[in-house]
């Protein structure tokens, strides 16, 4: 199982790197023959890194998110997942692979060289509510990482050409309103686990605090849209800014300050 | 536009005088009067400024140095009231008006936020969170409740199934007029006894002191919980602080980490001298006295020790509630956005 984990990791790793060059030469040639191939080598690649972890869920029987290598893979192939979904039809998010492929590519990169052991789910992680707040987590980030990415095809002048405008401005207030939903609930379901492991719902952990400033900027980009008028490249900054917020709290928080998430520092009760 | 923006923008006719008014009439003028306030405050800036602040405070919080946020949550606290009183406003003027899917789920939505602040409320001044410490076949009472609780067992690696549960707290839960119950307590599976519930929290071992002071004629027994889950190498200092008796006395403690006891354990005091002088120091083994002036320490052994959090939320249910209220609200406000 474990050889089949990585000979389908390194299928996926390829595949994203053959995608990446290819929407980069339709993008930089302003063709859409390589474009169309890009996207076949990342459903490649999808469909490759979808089999990695279901070996690994198989040889583990865990869910994927005991680990920093395991919640990456399982994140990126949701992410990639929705790409490839809403770049089904011709005037649909096709150019989008080219900021996508090489963002996959680094965090898998980084993931890597992480331990890839196979562990035992920590006692602490042993809920069901686990798998409700890391998936919600995991759509919650995705449908921001959408928003940013569509955000961002606005800005770039060769992207206008596949990507017309309007499919980016359909796309940008769905994919913040679904953010919002879903980090909602994340924060929901993190409450109540909260409560069930440690004794209290919500403790300022920075990790928790940086969750709630992500909901709130959503919060207000929905108010900008709905009541301000707010739209294209307006929304696509709020979208780089929400993104960026979430990245921090999931990979600043831990190199700058202890978190009881991360089981450092101040040890909430639970004993897991 | 939306519809809240089109009818702030409609011209108004003066308020009408209140006074020198026939009672019906005075009621109606002052509904107007509170409306007219309302839509001023439920107006499109005070939820962006709202938003704003709380997404301001909750990053200040984060980097913020840890004594002043005391002060700031305070400050935070009576912020709520005019967020609150906005987002009522905003309900009180827009949900006789709401004819569709989506601005139901919008109404439904905001009232979560007031149904969050009510629950929060109300657990900032009801609730508490307090520690328990108890050796192995130690009973004590359970704050919050009229029953006591008694730790029969410390079980290290539970196993249970495929996967190891972790370290367990075998208790029972005497309710005082009721059938003992017998629980294990261990990660995600706290202790519910009459409303309150039972946390597992840190574990170890103490050392057993019994301490008599010949001039004064007082004793006590006791024990000092030291945490124990770390490498063994570690030394654990805690302070043995008894009141009246004249002992202040550093205690260290060296497992020997194998089998559930360790074996050979050691007990190192240090005794500060009242006159400052040298500290008088001691290793004891099991049943082994050191003499610290007038006073006698004897080690007299070792047991399990665990350190329960006993925590009671009577809020905790509104405030899970209003959060799925605004998720429910969240969904019918935003899906029929997400399908358009």
């Amino acid at each position: 199982m474990i050889q089949a984990e990585l000979a389908g990791l390194w299928t996926a790793v390829a595949a994203y790197a053959g995608a990446f060059v290819l929407a980069a030469l339709g993008l930089a040639l302003g063709r859409r023959g390589p474009l169309a191939a890009a996207l076949a080598a990342a459903a490649l690649a999808w469909l490759a890194q979808g089999a990695a972890l279901a070996c690994r869920g198989v040889a583990e029987w865990s869910p994927p998110f005991n680990t920093y290598y395991e919640s990456v893979l399982f994140g990126t192939w949701l992410a990639v997942g929705a790409l490839l979904w809403l770049a089904r039809r011709p005037d649909g998010l096709r150019a989008g692979i080219a900021v996508a492929a090489p963002l996959v590519l680094l965090l898998l990169g980084s993931a890597m060289f992480t331990d890839r052991s196979l562990r035992a789910l920590a006692p602490g992680l042993q809920s069901w509510w686990l798998v409700v707040h890391v998936c919600f987590a995991l759509l919650a980030f995705g449908s921001m990482a959408v928003a940013a990415a569509a955000g961002a095809l606005l800005w770039l002048p060769r992207a206008r050409s596949f990507a017309a405008p309007r499919a980016v401005e359909r796309v940008l207030p769905r994919a913040f309103a679904l953010a919002f939903v879903f980090q909602l609930v994340m924060i929901a379901s993190g409450s109540i686990w909260a409560n069930q492991a440690w004794g209290r719902y919500w403790g300022w952990d920075p990790i928790e605090s940086f969750s709630l400033v992500t909901l709130l900027l959503y919060g207000i980009a929905l108010h900008l849209k709905t009541q301000f008028g707010w739209g294209g490249r307006k929304l696509a900054w709020l979208a780089a800014a929400g993104l960026l917020a979430t990245v921090y709290g999931i990979w600043g928080v831990p190199f700058f300050q202890p978190s009881v998430h991360l089981y450092q520092g101040p040890r909430g009760p639970g004993g897991g | 536009m939306s519809h809240l923006t089109m009818m702030t923008s409609m011209p108004s006719a003066a308020p009408p005088a209140v006074a020198g008014m026939v009672p019906g009439a005075r009621a109606a003028a002052l509904r107007d009067r509170a409306g007219r306030a309302a839509r001023r405050l439920a107006g499109r800036w005070t939820a962006l400024v709202a938003l704003s602040g709380a997404a301001a405070w909750t990053v200040w919080t984060v980097f913020a140095p840890s004594d002043w946020h005391e002060a700031v949550t305070f400050l935070a606290w009576g912020a709520l009231l005019p967020v609150a009183a906005g987002v009522a406003a905003m309900l009180w003027t827009r949900l006789p008006r709401v004819r569709t899917l989506r601005a139901a789920g919008s109404s439904v939505l905001h009232a979560s936020v007031l149904l969050l602040a009510a629950g929060v409320l109300w657990n900032r001044t009801s609730s508490f969170s307090l520690p328990l410490e108890l050796i192995e076949g130690q009973t004590a009472a359970l704050p919050g409740t009229p029953g006591t609780l008694r730790l029969d067992r410390y079980q290290r690696s539970l196993r249970e199934g495929r996967w190891s549960k972790g370290d367990a707290a075998l208790v029972t839960w005497l309710p005082g007029g009721r059938a003992a119950f017998a629980r294990t307590v261990y990660a995600n599976h706290p202790l519910e006894a009459d409303g309150t519930r039972v946390y597992l929290d840190i574990h170890g071992f103490a050392p057993l002191l019994a301490v008599s002071d010949a001039a004064t004629g007082r004793s006590f027994r006791g024990f000092v919980g030291l945490e124990t889950a770390l490498p063994p190498r570690v030394r654990y200092w805690k302070n043995l602080d008894e009141p009246g008796i004249p002992l202040r006395a550093h205690l260290a403690f060296r497992p020997a980490a194998q089998g559930p006891y360790p074996r050979d354990p050691r007990l190192t005091l240090i005794v500060p001298r009242a006159d400052g002088g040298a500290p008088i120091t001691g290793v004891l083994r099991p049943g082994e006295t050191l003499q610290a002036g007038s006073a006698a320490v004897t080690f007299e052994g070792v047991r399990s020790w665990v350190r329960f959090t006993v925590c009671r939320d009577p809020g905790l249910g509104l405030i899970f509630t209003a959060f799925w209220v605004a998720v429910a609200g969240a969904a019918f406000a935003l899906w029929p956005r997400v399908l358009a």
